[in-house]
């Protein structure tokens, strides 16, 4: 696990034995709760200046229209840690709070990892094609909207298939998931790739 | 007897086949809906049942999965009626079949961890079994189910809204694991506690993984079982259209072992085609069925995790009971809910298996409060929970809501008793404590207390409740008002187990009430009554010595495999030797500063036996120290984990003190009552936690309302707490116009009101635009603000 990665998201500029400790007992207890479970799928795209087509979607976003400029195709993916993360956040939060921002950041940086490991393999599955992977784009980055999560879900019947579901306002839940958009654009055709911002946790 | 009753038995049943599988073939895009077809291409729909008709499938399921109110509104009831329409001309064009009303998941997660209340769900499965009912089906069948406390909100409203029989399947992992974490034994308990009328597994990865896991649900129940696999794992072939890799003759082939590991009934799921069950039909029309083995279990379980009595004997923590104990009274008057889930923690860290949960203080709103503390126990514990109150209605309400399978704590061999519990345990299923309590009293003789529990057994069972749903208490009462009593609970015991066969239970530490040395006498009783074979014991599992006795008595009797629960139990003692904190050591500064949970409480107490006065403790140490420790964190020397180190110290300091005053809590209470909330439509409330059990070991009096909290609650608390101060968190931008709506409102109808605003999304400029009076950077800023309010008189 990148540490350092850990310690940014604490606010944690250097390591101290108090931390070390309890990121290794964060990570070793979310690792006994995690259960990993990914969902992705590859369709064609059509963009333009101000919007994308996917599956017979128009999404209005020009971030979005930007980060996938001279692709073909999207692979659109959903994954998550499981249910058993949540959990145990919510334990620590009565049992031992000071372990809670700790837990939040090792999670998030197990997210990240998950999520860059299935980015891995789906350059590998596409390398032979002569496509290469741009980097993920999710629902809320930027100008695209939180609301299309409720059109992206049915595409990868997300719910039944890594058990996601969407609240009212369009979180997922459980909370350390994520869905996104990752370009794919002939080899020859891509450019430098455009930098994704970050969702905010 | 419905035409699916009779049948089910005599011969091999057939589901039919996929449907969005066959839409999908017929131009569905992805992520289209199937449903919709039922009203703009009935003719395929039809057309797909009646080819599974034709192909030997005895029962066919509407194309209704997704109908519900969440996806398509007010037309989900239309979609509902067309679907068992379509399929009940089908099965007239065909000539046979039954109709099975289908109803998947509503895609959404139930409180408290989604955002979906649990009347909710059952109001909106309610609607698709009205609307499924009327038109028509022969049954109804929840499939595919994720989560068991939304197949238990389908069942509720099944059960609610028609009289046709309910078949529930779940979709498991390889392991048998539902995606919310639960297994089978759960799955199991619980919906043959709500009745449902068979248990089945569907979609998943293939016919092959389902036969041990049709092996392992038909050793948790005696329901037919229902098996409809996925043609295997889907294999990309080009980029949009996936196959299965099972053909169907494959599948026949492997469908033949989920008969023989117990299956009555087998269909198929996503991939499945006509020829799929044109297959199993030849294949396995003329097998013979396993006849269900009798069940003699009796099992309790949460939404997941499921605890058996008939095999380990089973700890049932005991502290969640106020009665005789001041400070957990306090704590359900305050709705110190974290003081109450930490009793929990602490009991299931102790090795409980169950925890007994009772709210009953006459002052109290009774309902509410084993509600809440029910609802916020099973999102952080997964131990069953036992339902511990004399009220019928306060006994229904939280049995209607709990997740999973719970004791029911209690009824007597009293007529009026039984008449009021057994129809709720019924409906909602669940093991009812039986006390051996007849209406003219308690028995004096072993023989009397068998009676009694032979009421019980004879009535439960009128009242379609087996014994395998009855734990019998033979009572335990104390040997210091007459010696002869162990005796006679013990002897009451053995015959109870040896004559009825049923389970038993005992509260075992009221034999040792008025005695010194009370543990010894508990511990030395229970392991007596264990030996006459007790299931289950309500103990306070904190007790050493009883404890002890218990694990020296499974390692005994061979519960415990290579005696390594004895052993890793046995082994903190010798750790323990040495005391937490060395006298002197550390001061209580220190222990605050440095985060020394322990040491605060145990220095505390002693400075408090010593005489110290605890305002001169709360100013002079722990305040000073966690100033101390703000300062450093403001200066980036030390992190917020830190941070919350020393809060918790502090926090645990001020339990000493709370525990010595009593009633004069207050003196520590700061006079400004703060409430917090997560704003409406946001569920990601870490950060607004860690404010709360900041300010909260800050002496503030803290009101939280959770998280999703619409703006008018948030008002209504201002007004009945008389709170000054109120603290609002949202960690995404979607969610910042519930801020500006909370915050708008509080300025209209509660102007000398105070706001905070905070989390990941916010800026001091935008908290500004939003009207907020402080920006809170991170949790200490917070503290810090509540401080400055206070010191200016607010």
């Amino acid at each position: 696990m990148n540490k350092k990665e850990v310690l940014r998201y604490l606010a944690a500029p250097s390591d101290t034995k108090v931390l070390d400790e309890a990121i290794a007992r964060a990570d070793t207890e979310l690792g006994a709760v995690q259960t990993p479970r990914a969902v992705w799928r590859r369709f064609p795209i059509r963009v333009e200046n101000n919007s994308v087509t996917l599956a017979e979607n128009v999404i209005e976003s020009r971030d979005l229209a930007r980060a996938l400029t001279g692709c073909t195709e999207v692979c659109l993916l959903a994954l998550t840690l499981g249910p058993g993360v949540d959990r145990l956040i919510r334990k620590a939060e009565i049992a031992e709070p000071p372990l809670v921002p700790v837990l939040q950041a090792v999670a998030a940086e197990k997210v990240e990892e998950y999520a860059d490991r299935l980015q891995e393999t789906i350059a590998r599955e596409i390398a032979g094609e002569g496509l290469k992977p741009r980097p993920r784009f999710s629902p809320g980055y930027g100008d695209f909207p939180l609301e299309y999560q409720k059109r992206l879900f049915p595409l990868l019947e997300i719910e039944k298939k890594i058990g996601v579901t969407l609240t009212d306002a369009c979180l997922m839940v459980p909370l350390k998931s994520v869905t996104a958009l990752i370009g794919l654009a002939p080899e020859e055709a891509d450019r430098a790739p455009n930098r994704a911002g970050k969702e905010p946790e | 007897m419905n035409e699916i009753e009779s049948l089910l038995g005599s011969r091999v049943l057939f589901f039919d086949g996929a449907m969005g599988t066959m839409l999908t073939e017929r131009g569905l895009e992805p992520g289209a809906s199937p449903e919709t077809r039922n009203l703009e291409r009935p003719d395929e729909i039809l057309a797909i049942h009646r080819a599974y008709l034709a192909a030997g499938a005895d029962l066919i399921k509407t194309n209704t999965f997704g109908a519900n109110r969440f996806k398509f509104g007010a037309q989900a009831q239309k979609l509902v009626s067309a679907g068992v329409e379509l399929a009940r001309a089908a099965v007239r064009a065909e000539g046979h079949g039954l109709v099975a009303l289908d109803i998947g998941p509503s895609g959404k997660l139930i409180a408290p961890l989604g955002d979906l209340d649990f009347e909710d769900a059952v109001a909106a499965f309610a609607e698709c079994v009205r609307a499924g009912s009327s038109a028509g089906a022969d049954l109804v069948l929840i499939e595919t189910m994720a989560d068991l406390y939304e197949a238990k909100a389908a069942v509720v409203a099944a059960k609610e809204n028609c009289e046709l029989p309910i078949f529930v399947s779940v979709t498991a992992d390889q392991d048998g694991k539902l995606l919310t974490g639960g297994d089978l034994s759960a799955m199991a308990a619980v919906l043959s506690g709500l009745n449902a009328s068979a248990l089945g597994l569907n979609c998943g990865f293939g016919p092959e993984p389902m036969i041990e896991l049709t092996r392992e649900l038909r050793k948790w129940t005696d329901l037919p079982i229902f098996i409809n696999p996925n043609a295997g794992l889907p294999t990309k072939k080009d980029h949009d259209r996936f196959r299965y890799d099972v053909d169907p003759r494959r599948f026949a082939d492997l469908a033949r072992f989920l008969i023989d590991a117990g299956a009555w009934i087998v269909g198929g799921c996503c991939g499945t085609t006509p020829e799929h069950i044109r297959a199993l039909h030849e294949t396995l029309c003329d097998l013979a069925l396993k006849p269900i083995p009798a069940q003699k279990r009796t099992v309790v379980s949460s939404g997941t995790k499921s605890v058996s009595f008939s095999e380990r004997p089973v700890i049932i923590g005991e502290r969640l009971n106020p009665t005789g104990k001041p400070r957990l009274k306090r704590a359900l008057k305050e709705s110190d809910l974290s003081y109450l889930l930490n009793l929990g923690l602490e009991q299931q860290a102790a090795g409980a298996d169950l925890l007994d949960v009772n709210a009953g203080l006459p002052e109290l709103d009774e309902k509410r409060v084993i509600g809440e503390l029910v609802c916020e126990l099973q999102a952080i514990t997964p131990l069953p929970l036992s339902i511990d109150t004399g009220d019928p209605q306060v006994l229904e309400a939280t049995l209607r809501r709990y997740n999973g399978k719970a004791l029911i704590n209690s009824v007597s061999a009293k007529r009026a008793s039984m008449e009021t519990i057994f129809p709720i345990a019924r409906k909602y299923g669940g093991v009812v404590v039986g006390l051996t309590i007849t209406d003219e009293g308690i028995p004096e003789t072993a023989q009397g207390r068998l009676d009694a529990a032979r009421t019980i057994v004879e009535t439960a069972r009128r009242y379609g409740i087996s014994e395998n749903d009855l734990l019998i208490d033979p009572l335990t009462m104390a040997i210091s008002a007459d010696e002869r009593a162990a005796q006679i609970t013990l002897d009451a015991l053995k015959l109870i187990r040896e004559t009825l066969g049923v389970n038993c239970v005992l509260g075992v530490s009221n034999v040792s009430f008025g005695l010194p040395e009370r543990e010894r006498v508990t511990a030395a009783f229970f392991t007596m009554a264990l030996e006459r074979g007790l299931s289950a014991a309500i103990v306070n599992p904190n007790s050493r010595a009883v404890m002890s006795s218990y694990r020296a008595f499974c390692a005994l009797k061979g519960f415990d495999p290579h005696c390594l629960s004895y052993i890793a139990s046995a082994a903190p003692e010798e750790n323990n030797q040495a005391p937490v904190s060395e006298p002197g050591a550390v001061s209580l500064r220190e222990a605050v500063e440095k985060g020394l949970k322990d040491q605060a409480f145990t220095i505390t107490k002693d400075a408090l036996l010593r005489g110290e006065e605890p305002l001169q403790l709360i100013d002079c140490e722990i305040v000073s120290a966690l100033n101390a420790v703000g300062e450093r964190f403001e200066a980036k020397t030390l992190y917020l984990p830190q941070l919350l180190m020393s809060a918790e110290a502090a926090k645990a300091a001020f339990e000493a003190i709370k525990r010595s005053l009593a009633d004069t809590s207050d003196a520590i209470k700061k006079p400004l009552p703060i409430v917090l909330a997560t704003v409406r439509g946001d569920v990601h409330d870490i950060g607004k936690n860690i404010v709360k059990s900041l300010l909260e070991n800050y002496g503030f009096p803290v009101f939280d309302l959770g998280r999703d909290v619409p703006p008018e609650k948030v008002l209504d608390c201002v007004q009945k707490t008389g709170a000054t101060l109120v603290g609002l968190s949202a960690l995404m931008t979607t969610t910042l116009p519930a801020m500006k709506e909370t915050i708008e409102l509080l300025h209209q109808k509660a102007p000398g009101c105070r706001i905070m605003v905070g989390g990941a999304v916010l800026t001091q400029d935008y908290a500004d635009s939003l009207g907020a009076d402080h920006y809170g950077k991170d949790a200490m800023s917070a503290v810090r603000y509540a401080q400055s309010l206070i010191k200016s008189g607010v």
